[in-house]
């Protein structure tokens, strides 16, 4: 592949210069791993749905310097953001624009758990250099790969021992300005042992520029540790490609709501190793798909000890000529007797031109276990539909209204009152706009 | 009010209904009698607008208006309302936020004023208790879990919020116990005024002892083959249909005589 070759020499032969030379030997070992690794084509299994070539531009996958941001574009920015934010969340927020983070517009003075990577202490790098990519040392692709390589600052969130964090970490990204070349986002989450904390991510294109994001985030959820992680993915604009892996202790747990608005690219890998006994794992998704947009989910539920339990609930809506994909993967190792992982993916087809690929795995390797897995591929019940219309209710808004009813499910489960109002409204003012061609 | 000529309809491809003829003015409650197949649902469907119901010959009007024309939401809109045999579980939707949508949309298009939040939640509250629903059900998913009776009374409950011209109630009363067979007529009772009318289509003169009907037809293979007052609901649970049926293709049987 030609811009295989342009990525890699642009590593190991240009020898850029790149902040915080302790993060070296993360970049070394991720050029190594680029040395073999090979952009995806659709003969990668993981990838095969996808035309990942015609939608990503060569140039596009490389990194772009991280610049400051100017004091002008901080107050035009924090205008535009006034609209933008959850409204009446008390939380940490920790605001990163094109990949960059914006002190001026966080508001996280009494914050002693998150810090940039930059502005580490000598123990916190130690921390992070013991951290980073190694939370699942058996599988590392190309895209979080090349994040590592080109990794200059990232933020560290790490909770002390039994440490209940007192309100979420709101963490915003923002895609600004058409960005020609990829923002890296990185997150390293360390939940030390007991520890309880809420994470909400939300990222964000507030005026629909286009641009890139590859971002990798690594929770590592210590024993008796619980974070409760939303992610609202609400960037139509941004192509993304995430790569998420969790890496559970003894009785911890861990709960993942997302809420995904397809792009040109929306691209989620999620990886949940279950290493130590009795941690729990609950992951609730949804995803829309429109126009011409793609989105991909790809999970993977690593039981690797006994009596951990995983449940797994995905919705998705697929409208107009969009195309989804949803990889639900139950891996139950040798040792892990007495697991219960549970998986659901139900979508709903709202135009007969959309797709949906939906693949449940099973892959079971210890005999006492109880395990299920369901996919379902629908339209919209039009015995729903003639009911709403026989109250009064036009087609259009009918199908609306069911359409949002579908994933109401994932959405009503958002812990948070202030973010789930966020969420119903955003998704409200969206599935305004659907179009008669897709009500069809 | 209601007029229907000749009507002829199909479904998947098979004449159910063959030359009915209706006439309901304002203020009369009319039952629409018969055994199992006679195209009892098929007229409230046909009337309804659901799809595959497909009108092949004759006229239904409507306040003047030509019904068969309007979609089924206009149809809803110009005051028809259509309590289901069957009504349908939608996971998601809250009843609360089902008939908000619904009695905006009516109000809007009849040019009626929008009730405030407040004044709508007064509004829906009321008619719960008046159907023995506890308002809990409001916030619950519309007819998600309900129980046969308590989905035929959330049917009254929105009949009696959306307050509609004509009333088509296809078999309300079946599967019902006496006490929420109670409620339901008490729901159409509470609704009888001299501008509104009622078609209430049954197979059992049950429902007919708490609202007496001004008319009852007796429909047989698409055709109504006998009308009368009250009484004739009586003679039916008496006797049966077969009296009637047979009355009209085999003059033999001696009850007919």
């Amino acid at each position: 592949m030609n811009n295989l070759k342009l990525v890699t020499n642009d590593f190991s032969g240009a020898q850029r210069s790149r902040k915080n030379p302790w993060l070296q030997g993360i970049r070394d070992a991720a050029s190594e791993r680029l040395r073999v690794l090979q952009l995806p084509t659709r003969k990668t299994e993981d990838w095969k749905y996808l035309k990942l070539e015609k939608l990503l531009a060569n140039d596009q996958l490389d990194a772009q310097s991280m610049q400051e941001l100017d004091s002008k574009s901080v107050e035009d920015i924090d205008e535009l953001l006034a609209q933008s934010f959850i409204d009446g969340l008390d939380a940490y927020r920790l605001v990163f624009v094109n990949g960059v983070f914006v002190s001026q517009l966080s508001q996280h003075d009494s914050n002693p758990y998150s810090v940039l990577f930059s502005a580490a202490s000598k123990a916190q790098q130690q921390l992070i250099v013991d951290h980073l990519d190694t939370s699942h040392n058996y599988y590392h692709d190309y895209f979080s790969s090349l994040n590592s390589a080109q990794l200059e600052d990232g933020l560290l969130i790490n909770i002390p021992k039994d440490c209940a964090v007192d309100k979420p970490f709101y963490i915003v990204n923002l895609t600004i300005g058409e960005q020609p070349k990829t923002s890296m986002m990185r997150l390293l989450v360390i939940a030390e042992t007991g520890s309880t904390a809420t994470i909400i991510e939300h990222e964000d294109a507030p005026l629909k520029h286009t641009g890139m994001v590859n971002t990798v985030i690594e929770c590592f959820v210590n024993d008796h540790a619980h974070i409760t992680h939303s992610r609202l993915q609400l960037d139509e604009s941004v192509t993304s490609i995430c790569s998420h892996r969790v890496r559970q202790g003894a009785h911890s747990t861990y709960q993942q709501h997302q809420i995904s608005l397809a792009s040109k690219l929306k691209r989620n890998d999620l990886t949940v190793a279950l290493r130590g006994e009795y941690a729990s794992a609950d992951i609730r998704g949804s995803f829309y798909g429109r126009h011409q947009q793609s989105i991909d989910n790809h999970t993977c539920m690593e039981h690797i000890v006994p009596n951990c339990t995983s449940n797994e609930v995905f919705r998705g809506l697929v409208d107009n000529e969009a195309n989804a994909v949803f990889n639900g993967r139950i891996h139950i190792h040798p040792d892990a007797q007495k697991t219960l992982a549970e998986l659901s993916n139900k979508n709903l087809l709202l135009s007969d031109f959309a797709t949906i690929n939906t693949k449940p795995e099973l892959e079971i390797y210890a005999d006492d276990v109880r395990c299920s897995h369901g996919a379902t591929v629908g339209q919209i019940d039009n015995e729903a539909l003639f009911y709403l219309q026989s109250r009064g209710v036009p087609k259009v808004e009918a199908k609306r209204i069911l359409s949002l009813a579908f994933i109401a499910e994932i959405v009503n489960q958002l812990t948070d009152d202030n973010v789930r109002d966020f969420v119903s409204q955003r998704s409200s003012s969206l599935f305004a706009t659907l179009q008669p061609e897709g009500a069809q | 009010m209601l007029n229907i000529t000749n009507l002829k309809a199909n479904v998947d491809g098979k004449e159910i209904l063959k030359g009915l003829n209706i006439d309901v003015k304002p203020g009369e409650v009319h039952a629409i009698m018969g055994p199992n197949g006679s195209g009892k649902s098929t007229l409230s469907n046909v009337l309804a607008g659901r799809d595959k119901y497909e009108a092949t010959a004759g006229t239904i009007t409507f306040g003047g208006k030509d019904l068969l024309a309007l979609e089924p939401e206009d149809r809803a809109r110009e005051g028809i309302f259509l309590a289901f045999q069957y009504p349908v579980e939608i996971p998601g939707v809250s009843n609360l936020e089902f008939l908000k949508t619904s009695l905006e949309c009516l109000h809007a298009y009849q040019n009626k004023p929008l009730l405030s939040a407040v004044e709508f939640l007064k509004l829906a509250r009321e008619k719960c208790k008046l159907v023995d629903l506890h308002t809990d059900f409001l916030k619950r998913g519309v007819n998600e879990g309900f129980s046969g009776g308590e989905k035929k009374r959330n049917e009254i409950m929105q009949m009696l919020m959306l307050e509609p011209k004509l009333c088509l109630l296809d078999e309300t009363d079946s599967g019902l116990d006496i006490d929420a067979l109670k409620v339901v007529a008490d729901g159409i009772n509470t609704l009888r005024s001299p501008d509104r009318a009622f078609i209430l289509i049954t197979h059992y003169q049950r429902l007919l002892d708490y609202v007496q009907p001004d008319f009852v037809h007796v429909l047989s293979d698409g055709q109504i083959v006998k009308s009368g007052g009250s009484e004739l609901a009586l003679e039916l649970e008496e006797k049966g249909y077969s009296w009637l049926e047979s009355g009209t293709e085999q003059s033999a049987n001696p009850l007919k005589v």
